[in-house]
């Protein structure tokens, strides 16, 4: 189970936050810009250190795991790929595994079957041998996606990572998260419906506090959402799923 | 692309091997190739020659070989560390740093004991080197990100203040200036074998550190939050591998000076043969850092035949338009910050 106790952090939250997650939890972090969704996400991967309070990991204090044994548990996946220099995509995934090695220790039979799990799921086995510089920006994301994924963790973080892609590759990156039967996912999105369509738990964060916690139903009720965007909005069923959908009102004529 | 890697590395070896050839072959003096061999085999003919070879010529390959890996490890680790194409030990003032404690020690060392030359030079090289690589560090850093001029402008300005004590020490210490000031320039000549024997110290250690980081390099290349998810314990690396680079660096210029540009262009030819990847970066570039110094430095020796060129004059002429265009290239690619 991966927790946060009373947490406070320096900036960016309110005071106190209390935040359970179950292990193979799915679970949608959403919210308006500054809401503290991100600030949250770095702080329940351990690289955030509390004011107060804790975030934990089954148990133990994340501050207490050396950044070892946390990356063998926790994987995080960034908004965007710093990639400024030509490794291959292979190369860049089995960065996932350092966790896993010994120093000097070459890759192992677990190491090469976590790598090429990843590849696989990711559908990246034909660009393995690319520069990631030269790939497009969804193909970088995926690649981010895998790194982490080799890593083998119970948890893995995202932090927007539909924010470079089009919605063909929105759908089926969000579509892979939840076919990981083994791992938690917590994910930051902005674009509330892609949340309630894909996560069966949201999380609304509000200026750094959990305003809503719960199914995509209890969550996105028309009064929470204009409440909390300062907005307008109607929602609807999903016309196959019926997952609620949030659209915008407009004052302008038809 | 894989398996042309070991054959690179294997290469630079090679390279090394030739240079160091070379370096015992060609000098000042003219020694007959067929001698050269015989006495670093056993032994030749006219001890004369035995003299030059095995007294003057083959401590200096051996020392130019030692500290052209020193130089280009360091740098190689420094251009990893900063997430800095045009970061060296010489443009970031580490090798001022290491050059104002050497001198220090070397002024000072003779009015104290004479007999702890050995080990105070290169001790308070290091000190200096140590505290220059951790200033530019800590000046160059903002929150997470440390901006590519930042980090030039910070080893520009540590580099300056730090050379302006050495003029200070020399100026002091005027009659021992000339000394000071051929050292500075950066030379290979006439070392003993104990000295040889101490940066081969240095370099073991700094190497081993070093080396011992690779996949830590790899993954800090990718930032810092991303290399901390990858489990690297990234303040500690950091610090093993800034102390790592200034022993390197002490160890150099505590007897040679201050070699410039070695650190910086070597890493990145290794770089353009056997990619981004350290753990290949790592070992090409210390062979070719090698070879590399034992070039310029049996060159310096021939070139202008009587009269020896300091080393660090042939890397200075070769490295800063190198410099430029690298600086041209980043600042290009940067959108012009």
């Amino acid at each position: 189970m991966l927790a946060a106790v009373e947490l406070s952090l320096a900036y960016g939250l309110a005071p106190g936050l209390d935040l359970r997650l179950e292990p193979h939890a799915r679970v949608a972090v959403v919210g308006p810009n500054g809401a503290g969704k991100s600030t949250l996400l770095r702080a329940l991967s351990g690289r955030l250190r509390p004011t107060a309070g804790s975030v934990e990991l089954d148990g133990c204090p994340l501050a207490d795991l050396p950044a070892r044994a946390r990356a063998q548990r926790i994987g995080v996946v960034p908004q965007s790929a710093a990639f400024d220099h030509d490794f291959t995509v292979y190369e860049i995934v089995a960065m996932g595994r350092h966790p896993h090695r010994r120093r000097f220790a070459g890759l192992g039979r677990d190491d090469h079957r976590a790598i090429e799990g990843a590849l696989g799921r990711l559908d990246l086995g034909d660009l393995r041998d690319r520069s990631v510089r030269r790939l497009s920006g969804g193909e970088q994301q995926r690649v981010l996606v895998a790194r982490a994924l080799a890593q083998a963790p119970g948890w893995l973080l995202l932090d927007e990572p539909t924010a470079h892609l089009d919605i063909a590759h929105t759908a089926r990156l969000l579509d892979i998260l939840a076919s990981l039967p083994e791992t938690g996912v917590v994910c930051v999105l902005h674009d509330l419906n892609l949340a309630a369509l894909h996560f069966p738990r949201l999380v609304l964060l509000n200026a750094g506090r959990v305003v809503a916690d719960g199914s995509p139903a209890e969550v996105c009720t028309e009064t929470r959402l204009r409440e909390v965007y300062a907005a307008k909005v109607h929602v609807v069923a999903h016309p196959t799923t019926a997952a609620p959908q949030v659209l915008p009102a407009t004052r302008a004529p038809r | 692309m894989m398996s042309s890697r070991p054959l690179s590395t294997l290469g630079a070896a090679l390279l090394l091997l030739a240079a160091g050839a070379a370096g015992c072959l060609f000098g000042a003096v003219d020694v007959p190739a067929a001698e050269v061999i015989a006495w670093l085999t056993g032994g030749g003919s006219d001890p004369r020659h035995g003299v030059v070879v095995l007294e003057l010529r083959l401590p200096r390959v051996v020392l130019g070989g030692l500290v052209g890996a020193s130089l280009a490890l360091a740098g190689a680790a420094m251009q990893g560390l900063f997430r800095n194409p045009l970061a060296d030990p010489y443009v970031l003032g580490v090798s001022s740093g290491a050059s104002l404690g050497a001198a220090l020690a070397l002024v000072l060392a003779v009015d104290i004991a004479p007999l702890l030359d050995l080990a105070s030079v290169p001790v308070a090289a290091f000190a200096g080197a140590l505290i220059a690589a951790f200033a530019v560090y800590r000046l160059a850093r903002f929150g997470d990100s440390m901006p590519l001029g930042a980090v030039l402008l910070a080893g520009v300005a540590v580099g300056l203040t730090l050379s302006a004590g050495v003029a200070l020490v020399l100026l002091v210490a005027e009659e021992r200036a000339g000394d000071v000031m051929l050292w500075l320039m950066g030379h290979l000549g006439g070392p003993t074998w104990s000295e040889v024997a101490c940066v081969a110290l240095t370099t073991a250690i700094g190497a081993l550190v070093v080396g011992a980081h690779g996949r830590e390099l790899d993954a800090m290349l990718m930032g810092e939050d991303a290399a901390a998810s990858l489990g690297v314990d990234v303040e500690r690396a950091k610090l093993r591998l800034l102390a790592a680079s200034a022993l390197l660096v002490a160890g150099s210029v505590a007897f040679c000076g201050a070699i410039g540009f070695v650190g910086l262009i070597v890493p990145h030819a290794a770089r353009l043969v056997v990619g981004p990847g350290h753990r290949w970066l790592l070992p090409v570039s210390a062979l070719a850092g090698g070879a590399a110094l034992l070039l310029a430095d049996t060159g310096a020796r021939v070139a202008f035949s009587g009269r020896e060129l300091p080393v660090g004059v042939v890397t200075g002429c070769l490295g800063g338009p190198f410099f430029l265009v690298l600086l041209r290239r980043s600042l290009g690619r940067a959108g012009g910050g």
